[in-house]
């Protein structure tokens, strides 16, 4: 082995907003030996970005020294190796996703980074607060459209662009929920500035997933890093699973509900957190095949005969979920499951209708719905949002979408997407023709210099950007956050898209009670 | 536990691959093409030399080989992550995707997989027997072997199907004890199928 291999070596990979990201590759002076970085190994990491281990004032440091210190000691080669061997577990747990259009159907291991991002508890707690309070706004906003619709009436937020959205559903309209809880599950994807400022980037009410990376991020941390973990007084997050259980419980109709987890079946991309969170939930995963509905009540078939179904975790977009409402030709939901639920027979989470609230055409407005709702000033900022509908500020988007993100509003999984200050000419002119024959679906926002977090990558510790969703689960009687969420990844030198299927990674995210020194 | 009947049926149809994976294995490599030819013609297959029926079982790209039908039990596993225990998935799961392409190697995995699923519920478990014992009768059939023990071992398993509420399988049930040919056979089989459809 060479002293270059054993040696940790600092990649200085940056992403600036106003030109071409660039991998600015190392030469042999970025090596350093394990002695000199035992103290400031991310020091040496400063940029122009927020650096979450560095830059945030509100915190001692004292999770993310240990943390600096723990790589110190070890070699870059070590670190592959715990790398290699996260990559192994997650094979072996078949911990794996497709990548949908990948005709050779290849498993895919999300990457997994070995450093974990810190989060101060006075921080988790604004974080937590916030996405508290947007949540229950979310739910007031969705029971009012389709009931009273003050907030249209009130011209808050025009009627039209909510009455006409294709999320909106004509079906929920005056139909009760219990407690007024439309979304039971919510993911609320944050992101720090370079202020260090939090922000919300966009709300997820329909089927937010990537809560079983949540989880087996901890899990991993803890094999792979005992000593780390103990050391640091993590908030735990395990018990995530039997939360959810209990809040889908206090959503049901009735006492001891049955609950159900709705898959699309093993061919969905995310097939492997609907099954871990039934097998963690201790309730069956099933399919279309498995339910029916006799009498407006839904039933599950199983060995000792039928069995009514009171509470369905639906992981089938509204579109599928009944053939008799929606798409007729859906082989994934069941007939008839619509006219059960408004009958109040069986509660279906997240409800149809849902998407409505988390579009990134109606994100803009949560600020005045919780002004609205709750008579409160927002404690998470939205980021400046332009609405290509608007004429105005459409011709705001044209002129500047060099500098701009420009995004479909019903896009996902970052598809869709335009990120100015990283396209060629070519690229800016096919989506400047798209944005001019259909604004109404284009937003954009300001590319904002998206906080950093240290990175192991194949060269050394980087910095590399990164997002935070927490999973909000609400209840007619409480709302529960664990503490910590998913925190997501651009593993790419540069980039900004952490979604998975196009190469975003996950840390674990440990909220940690270190206070101010 | 919820057991449903789609999981009991891919439990069931995973016993029976087992099975029909580890016999076969079993007789795997045919020294003499006679003995070959009257196993081939067992399984229905015209293959009448033992070099080629040997390649033939271990070719991965042939549907009817054993490591295809071991991917066909896979694919029952992945069906069932819902509710075999997160240990129990992964090593089944790793066990058949890392098979070789070798009769002994194959035989192993298949006692693997079911000393594995031997420690699951004992519901899954039940499904699990019942498809290998159906299995074992299927083969037998095939093969000219007497039925008789195979069918007074699975009896008090199959009697617990009854108790369940699967009433309707006991008189083809009684029929295949007293007459044990090949049409009651299936017409055992018939019904039990039709269980895992059924809804009460």
């Amino acid at each position: 082995m060479t002293e270059q291999e054993h040696n940790l070596h600092i990649s200085t990979d940056y992403y600036a907003p106003d030109q071409t990201a660039s991998t600015v590759s190392t030469d042999s002076s970025s090596f350093i030996s394990q002695l000199s970085v035992s103290t400031n190994l991310f020091e040496q990491l400063k940029s122009e970005f927020f650096n979450e281990m560095l830059d945030d004032k509100s915190f001692n440091g004292e999770a993310s020294k240990k943390i600096e210190q723990w790589l110190s000691i070890r070699s870059l080669d070590e670190l592959k190796t715990l790398g290699t061997q996260a990559k192994q577990h997650f094979l072996y747990q078949g911990i794996t996703f497709n990548v949908y259009g990948d005709q050779e159907g290849t498993e895919r291991t999300i990457p997994y980074d070995l450093i974990p991002r810190v989060i101060e508890k006075k921080q988790w707690e604004k974080i937590s607060t916030g996405c508290e309070q947007r949540v229950k706004a979310l739910n007031y906003f969705l029971d009012d459209i389709y009931h009273a619709q003050h907030i249209l009436k009130e011209g808050l937020i025009p009627a039209q662009q909510v009455m006409m959205h294709e999320a909106f559903q004509p079906h929920m309209l005056k139909h009760h929920l219990k407690g007024k809880i439309y979304s039971q599950i919510s993911g609320i994807d944050i992101i720090r500035d370079g202020q260090g400022d939090f922000f919300v980037l966009e709300d997820n009410l329909r089927t937010p997933s990537g809560v079983s990376y949540m989880l087996e991020s901890r899990k991993i941390s803890q094999k792979l890093m005992p000593d780390l973990c103990t050391t640091n007084n993590l908030q735990s997050i395990e018990q995530y699973p039997m939360l959810l259980r209990a809040i889908l419980e206090e959503n049901a109709h009735v006492d001891n509900p049955l609950i159900v987890v709705l898959t699309p079946g093993r061919f969905n991309s995310a097939y492997y957190e609907h099954a871990f969170l039934a097998r963690e939930m201790d309730v069956p995963l099933v399919t279309s095949r498995d339910l029916f509905v006799d009498d407006d009540k839904v039933f599950v078939k199983t060995v000792r005969g039928r069995q009514q179904v009171d509470v369905i975790y639906r992981r089938v977009d509204d579109e599928f979920l009944d053939p008799l409402t929606f798409k007729p030709d859906s082989t994934l939901g069941v007939a008839g499951l619509m006219s059960a639920y408004l009958q109040n027979n069986v509660v279906i989470a997240n409800a149809p209708g849902t998407g409505v609230a988390d579009d990134k055409s109606i994100y803009p407005y949560v600020d005045k719905m919780i002004e609205f709702y709750l008579g409160e000033s927002p404690i998470l900022s939205n980021v400046p949002t332009y609405q290509c509908r608007d004429h105005d500020q459409l011709d705001y988007v044209l002129g500047n979408l060099e500098k701009l993100v420009v995004k479909e509003a019903q896009g996902s999984g970052g598809y869709g997407m335009l990120i100015g200050p990283q396209a060629d000419s070519q690229q800016i002119e096919e989506f400047r023709q798209k944005i001019i024959e259909t604004p109404h679906l284009y937003i954009a926002q300001p590319t904002l210099a998206l906080s950093v977090a240290p990175t192991l990558t194949t060269d050394g510790v980087a910095e590399r950007h990164i997002d935070l969703r927490p999973f909000v689960l609400s209840s007619p009687y409480r709302t529960e956050i664990v503490p910590g969420g998913l925190t997501r990844v651009a593993m790419q030198a540069g980039s900004l898209v952490v979604n998975s299927s196009q190469g975003g990674g996950i840390k674990d995210t440990w909220v940690v009670e270190t206070l101010r020194s | 536990m919820v057991l449903l009947s789609s999981s009991a049926q891919h439990i069931y149809w995973l016993g029976r691959y087992l099975f029909r994976i580890g016999h076969v294995a079993s007789h795997l490599p045919f020294s003499t093409d006679q003995q070959a030819a009257e196993f081939a013609q067992a399984l229905s297959l015209q293959i009448d030399d033992a070099e080629n029926l040997n390649q033939f079982m271990l070719a991965r790209a042939q549907p009817y080989s054993l490591l295809s039908q071991l991917e066909i039990a896979r694919d029952n596993i992945q069906e069932l992550r819902g509710l075999l225990t997160a240990e129990a998935y992964a090593e089944i799961n790793y066990l058949i995707k890392n098979t070789p392409s070798d009769a002994l190697a194959i035989q192993q995995v298949v006692e693997e997989c079911c000393s594995i699923l031997k420690a699951e519920q004992e519901e899954i478990f039940l499904f699990f027997d019942i498809g290998q014992a159906v299995e074992q009768i299927d083969t037998y059939f095939r093969f000219y072997q007497n039925i008789d023990h195979v069918i007074e071992a699975v009896d008090f398993k199959v009697k617990r199907l009854f108790s369940l509420g699967w009433n309707d399988l006991e008189p083809s049930w009684e029929i295949l004890k007293t007459e044990p040919y090949l049409n009651q056979f299936y017409a055992f089989t018939y019904k039990l199928e039709n269980q895992f459809e059924v809804h009460a």
